[in-house]
C-alpha cells in the first residue's frame, strides 16, 4: 500500500506535462493569425459559447451520447453472449471462426456504406455501428476468459455437486470477469471512436456533425471547439468507465497482488 | 491381495457392525488405449469403516489424485466401482466432500471467506439461516472466527486452507476426502493443520480419507495407513496404526511404535520406487486432465 | 463427468462443419437478397457479387486501390515505429519520465483521432500525406504506451542478476531489458497496426482519393450495390491479412518468452 503522500506526489508529477503543454499552447498561440491554429483563448471562448450549455444538450446529450449508450449496451451484451458460447464450446468456436474472424477484421468504416444502404441514416444506423464495433473485443475476451478459468476451481464446484448451469453462473462467469471487463474497456475506446466517425459522416446532427459543418463553413475555431468537446466526452466516458472497472475488479487486484507470496 | 492386520490397536474402534461406509472394488482408471494407455489406477480394493481416519500413501505418480477424483465422482472409472453408504458412486454426491491441495485454485477469490464456505450450501439451496449457522459453526471450528468477511487472498496460506476445510465441514458430508491438503504450506503451519483435522474428525465423527506423500504425516494422522504400489496401482499393504488418540505432535511422534511403523512404511514405499526405477512415462501427479484420448 | 479412455469421434466434421456454417450463412444472405428482406435493391445476391468481384480484381482496379491504401499505411507505420520505439524505450527507462508522461499519453489516446480529419483536410488537402498523418496520429499512442510499459515492467531481479555478473548498463539494456520488453512491443505493434489500417481506410472513404475506402465509396455513390459489397469484402480480406501478419509477428516474439502478460485485444 503506497502512502497517500507518495501517491499524491506521483499524481502531481503526472499532471505536470499535460498542464504545461496547455499553458504553452495558450501563450504560443496568443497572437496567432494562422487560419488553422487560432489563439487557444479564442477557440476556448468559442467552445464556451457553443457548448455551455445549449450545444451540450442538443448535440451531445440528445444525440451522440444516446446513440453511444444504446449501441454500447447492445454490442457488449451480444459480444458477451456469443463469447460465452464460444468459450464454453470448442465446437461452436471452430464453427463460427471463419465468420467471426472475417467480420472482426473488416474495418467498421468499410461497412458504413453498406449499412447506410441497408438501414438508412439515423439512430439505428449509428447505434448499430457502435454495437458492431464494440462487440468484437468483448466477444473475444469473454471467450478467452471463459476458456482460461482454472479447472481446479471448476472441479471444486463439481465435487460439491453443482450442476453445469450452476457452474457456469457461479464459477465460470465470475472467474472470467477480469478478462471480460478488459474487453469492455477496449470496447469503450472503440465505441467512442465509432460514435465520432458515424456522427461525423452519416449524420445531420450531433457533435461530430458540428465539426464537419465547421470545416465546410471554413470555421477553424468552430472546428477546434468541436474537437475539444469530443476530446472531453471521450475523456469523461473513459474515466467513468475506468472507475467502475476498478471497483468491480478490486478483488482481482488483491488476489493478483498476493499471488506467490503466501 | 494382502491386508495385514497387525497388533490390536488401542484406537477407538470404528462403528461396530454394518457395512463399511466406503467400499472400493477393483477400481481402475485408464487413460488412452492400446500402446499409449496410461493406467493411472490399476486395481484397487479396500474398505473404510464409518468414523475411521485412513491415510493413503504411495510413490510419486501412482495416481493418488486420480483415485480421489474417481471416489468423488469427478471421473468415471474404467473398471470396478466405489460405493458410499452402500450406494454406487456415479457422480458428485452430497454425502461426500473433497479438499484439494491448492487452496488458491479452489477458493473463489471474488467471494469473502464466509461466502466461500456457504457457496456449496447455496447451490444446494439450503435456507439462508441454516447456511449462515453452519458456516459460522464451521469457521469457529477451524479457528477462523472474526475473519468471516475477509477475502481469501488477505489471509495466509494456512488460513486459506482452513477456509477450504471449513467449507467441507459446513457441507456436513459422511466422507471427507483430502488430496495432499497440507503440501502447500510450511512445516509449522502443517502441524497445526494436522491437529485441526484430527480435532474436526473427533468432533464431527466424519470418515476421513487423506492422501499424502508425507509418510510421517500419514502415520501421525491415521488409524490405518494404506500403502499403494507403483503403477499399475494396487493396494500393497494396509497398516494398522497402534497409537492412541488423541495424538500429540511431540509425544506421538517420539513414540517408538510410531518410529517403527513409519520406518516400515517408508521401507515399503522405497522398495516400490526402486523396483520400478527407470519405468518410463509416469503419470504427472496432480494432472487435472487426462492426457490424450 | 469425464470418461477417460474413450476416443473422440473421428469424423472429419471438425473441418467440415465450419465450412458448412459459412455456406449456410451465404445461403441465408442469398435468400435475404432474393426475398428482399431489406427492401428493393438493397442487399445484393451473392451470385451477383461474385462475378463483379472477379472483374474488379482482374481489371486491377481494386488491387491498385488496395495497394495505395496499404502503401500509405505501411509508410506511416514505419515512421511511427522508427520514432516511437526509441522514444518509448527512453521514457520507460526513467521512472520520473515514465510517470510524467504516462498520463498525458493516456489522455491523448482517448481522443478519437478521426475527429481531426476535417481539420487536417483543410491543412493537407486530400492525398497520401493526409492518410499518413492520420495513421501516425492514431498509431503512435498504443505503441508508445506498450513500449514504455515493456521497459517499465522488466523484472528488477533480472536486471540485478545481470549487474551482479558484471554486465555494463548498456549490456543489461541490450541483453535483458530489450528482450523482456519485446513481447510488449510486439503487442503494441499489433494494436497500432490494426488501428492504423482502420484509419487509413476511414480516411480514404471519407476524404476521397484513390485508396480502397474511396473505391468503396464511389461504388456506393454510383448505386452499384454488388460492387460496393464486393469491395467491402476485399477490404475484409485485407484487414484479415494485415491482422494475421501482425499476430504472427507477435506470437513469434511471445512464443520463446518465458513469462509475458496477456494483453486483451
Amino acid at each position: 500500500m503506497i502512502a497517500f503522500a507518495k501517491r499524491a506526489r506521483l499524481f502531481a508529477l503526472e499532471l505536470i506535462v499535460p498542464v504545461a503543454l496547455l499553458v504553452l499552447w495558450w501563450f504560443a498561440s496568443k497572437d496567432s493569425t494562422s487560419p488553422y491554429f487560432p489563439p487557444l483563448s479564442e477557440s476556448w471562448q468559442e467552445f464556451k459559447n457553443v457548448y455551455i450549455w445549449d450545444g451540450f444538450r442538443d448535440d451531445v446529450l440528445a444525440v451522440s451520447l444516446k446513440h453511444f449508450i444504446v449501441g454500447f449496451v447492445v454490442g457488449v451484451s451480444v459480444g458477451f453472449a456469443v463469447g460465452l458460447l464460444i468459450g464454453l464450446s470448442d465446437r461452436a468456436r471452430r464453427n463460427l471462426a471463419p465468420l467471426t474472424e472475417f467480420f472482426r477484421a473488416t474495418p467498421i468504416v468499410a461497412l458504413i456504406p453498406a449499412a447506410l444502404i441497408m438501414v438508412g441514416p439515423g439512430m439505428t444506423l449509428e447505434a448499430g455501428l457502435i454495437a458492431l464495433g464494440t462487440n468484437w473485443s468483448v466477444m473475444l475476451n469473454t471467450a478467452d476468459g471463459v476458456r482460461g478459468v482454472d479447472p481446479v476451481m471448476i472441479d471444486s464446484a463439481r465435487a460439491y455437486g453443482l450442476s453445469r448451469s450452476q457452474q457456469i453462473r457461479k464459477i465460470i462467469i465470475p472467474a472470467a470477469m477480469p478478462q471480460v471487463l478488459a474487453g469492455v474497456q477496449v470496447a469503450v475506446a472503440l465505441g467512442i471512436a465509432v460514435m465520432v466517425v458515424a456522427n461525423m459522416f452519416v449524420s445531420t446532427e450531433g457533435i461530430g456533425y458540428r465539426v464537419v459543418e465547421a470545416q465546410v463553413n471554413f470555421d477553424p475555431k468552430g472546428s477546434w471547439a468541436g474537437i475539444f468537446m469530443i476530446a472531453l466526452i471521450g475523456l469523461v466516458i473513459t474515466v467513468i468507465y475506468n472507475t467502475i472497472h476498478n471497483r468491480l475488479l478490486a478483488w482481482h487486484r488483491g488476489w493478483r497482488g498476493t499471488a506467490g507470496t503466501n | 491381495m494382502d491386508t495385514t492386520t497387525a497388533s490390536a490397536s488401542e484406537a477407538p474402534a470404528p462403528a461396530a457392525g454394518g457395512q463399511p461406509i466406503l467400499q472400493v472394488r477393483d477400481l481402475g482408471v485408464t487413460y488412452g488405449s492400446g500402446k499409449d494407455a496410461v493406467h493411472a489406477v490399476g486395481n484397487l480394493t479396500f474398505d473404510v469403516a464409518a468414523g475411521e481416519f485412513v491415510c493413503i500413501v504411495g510413490p510419486s505418480g501412482c495416481g493418488k489424485t486420480t483415485l480421489l477424483k474417481a471416489l468423488a465422482g469427478l471421473i468415471t472409472p474404467t473398471r470396478g466401482e466405489a460405493a458410499i453408504s452402500g450406494k454406487r458412486v456415479t457422480g458428485p454426491r452430497p454425502d461426500l466432500a473433497l479438499v484439494f491441495q491448492d487452496y488458491t485454485r479452489s477458493l473463489m477469490p471474488w467471494l469473502s471467506v464466509r461466502k466461500n464456505v456457504t457457496f456449496p450450501l447455496e447451490a444446494k439451496r439450503l435456507p439462508k439461516a441454516e447456511q449462515h449457522e453452519r458456516a459460522q459453526a464451521a469457521l469457529d471450528e477451524v479457528g477462523l472466527t472474526g475473519f468471516e468477511d475477509k477475502y481469501p487472498w488477505q489471509l495466509s496460506g494456512g488460513m486459506q486452507q482452513r477456509v477450504a476445510i471449513a467449507r467441507a465441514v459446513a457441507y456436513q458430508p459422511s466422507v471427507l476426502l483430502m488430496d495432499e491438503p497440507f503440501a502447500a504450506v510450511d512445516a509449522q503451519v502443517r502441524a497445526d493443520l494436522e491437529d485441526l483435522v484430527l480435532r474436526v474428525q473427533r468432533d464431527t465423527d466424519v470418515t476421513v480419507l487423506l492422501v499424502t506423500h508425507d509418510i510421517d504425516e500419514s502415520v501421525y494422522l491415521g488409524r490405518r495407513v494404506i500403502a499403494l504400489s507403483h503403477r499399475p496401482t494396487t493396494v500393497r499393504r494396509s497398516f494398522d496404526v497402534p497409537l492412541p488418540y488423541p495424538r500429540n505432535q511431540l509425544t506421538t511422534r517420539a513414540d517408538p511404535a510410531f518410529i517403527d511403523l513409519r520406518t516400515e512404511v517408508l521401507r515399503m514405499i522405497q522398495e516400490e520406487r526402486l523396483a520400478h526405477a527407470g519405468t518410463s512415462g509416469d503419470v504427472v501427479e496432480g494432472a487435472e486432465r487426462p492426457q490424450g484420448t | 463427468m469425464e470418461t477417460p479412455g474413450r476416443r473422440g469421434l473421428r469424423w472429419p466434421g471438425k473441418y467440415l462443419e465450419p465450412v458448412l456454417v459459412v455456406v449456410a450463412f451465404l445461403a441465408l444472405m442469398e435468400l435475404a437478397a432474393a426475398q428482399k428482406w431489406f427492401g428493393e435493391e438493397v442487399l445484393p445476391r451473392v451470385t451477383d457479387v461474385v462475378p463483379v468481384l472477379w472483374d474488379d480484381i482482374t481489371s486491377g482496379v481494386v488491387l491498385e486501390g488496395t495497394w495505395i491504401t496499404v502503401r500509405s499505411w505501411g509508410l506511416a507505420m514505419l515512421i511511427v515505429i522508427a520514432v516511437t520505439i526509441p522514444l518509448g524505450l527512453l521514457l520507460g527507462s526513467s521512472r520520473v519520465l515514465y510517470h510524467a508522461t504516462h498520463l498525458t499519453i493516456e489522455i491523448m489516446r482517448t481522443v478519437p483521432s478521426i475527429a481531426a480529419l476535417p481539420f487536417l483536410v483543410l491543412v493537407y488537402g486530400i492525398g497520401t500525406k493526409l492518410v499518413v498523418v492520420l495513421v501516425m496520429l492514431i498509431a503512435v499512442w498504443p505503441l508508445l504506451l506498450q513500449t514504455m510499459a515493456g521497459v517499465h515492467d522488466v523484472d528488477p531481479q533480472a536486471k540485478d542478476t545481470g549487474r551482479v555478473y558484471g554486465l555494463s548498463r548498456l549490456q543489461v539494456f541490450r541483453k535483458i531489458v530489450l528482450p523482456s520488453a519485446l513481447p510488449y512491443i510486439a503487442t503494441g505493434l499489433r494494436i497500432s497496426g490494426t488501428l492504423g489500417l482502420l484509419l487509413a481506410i476511414a480516411t480514404s472513404l471519407f476524404a476521397g482519393g484513390d485508396g480502397l475506402g474511396a473505391l468503396i465509396f464511389s461504388a456506393q455513390l454510383n448505386f452499384d450495390i454488388p460492387l460496393t459489397f464486393a469491395r467491402i469484402f476485399v477490404c475484409g480480406l485485407v484487414g484479415l491479412a494485415v491482422y494475421y501478419a501482425l499476430v504472427m509477428i507477435e506470437r513469434r516474439v511471445l512464443a520463446w518468452h518465458p513469462a509475458y502478460r496477456k494483453e486483451p485485444l
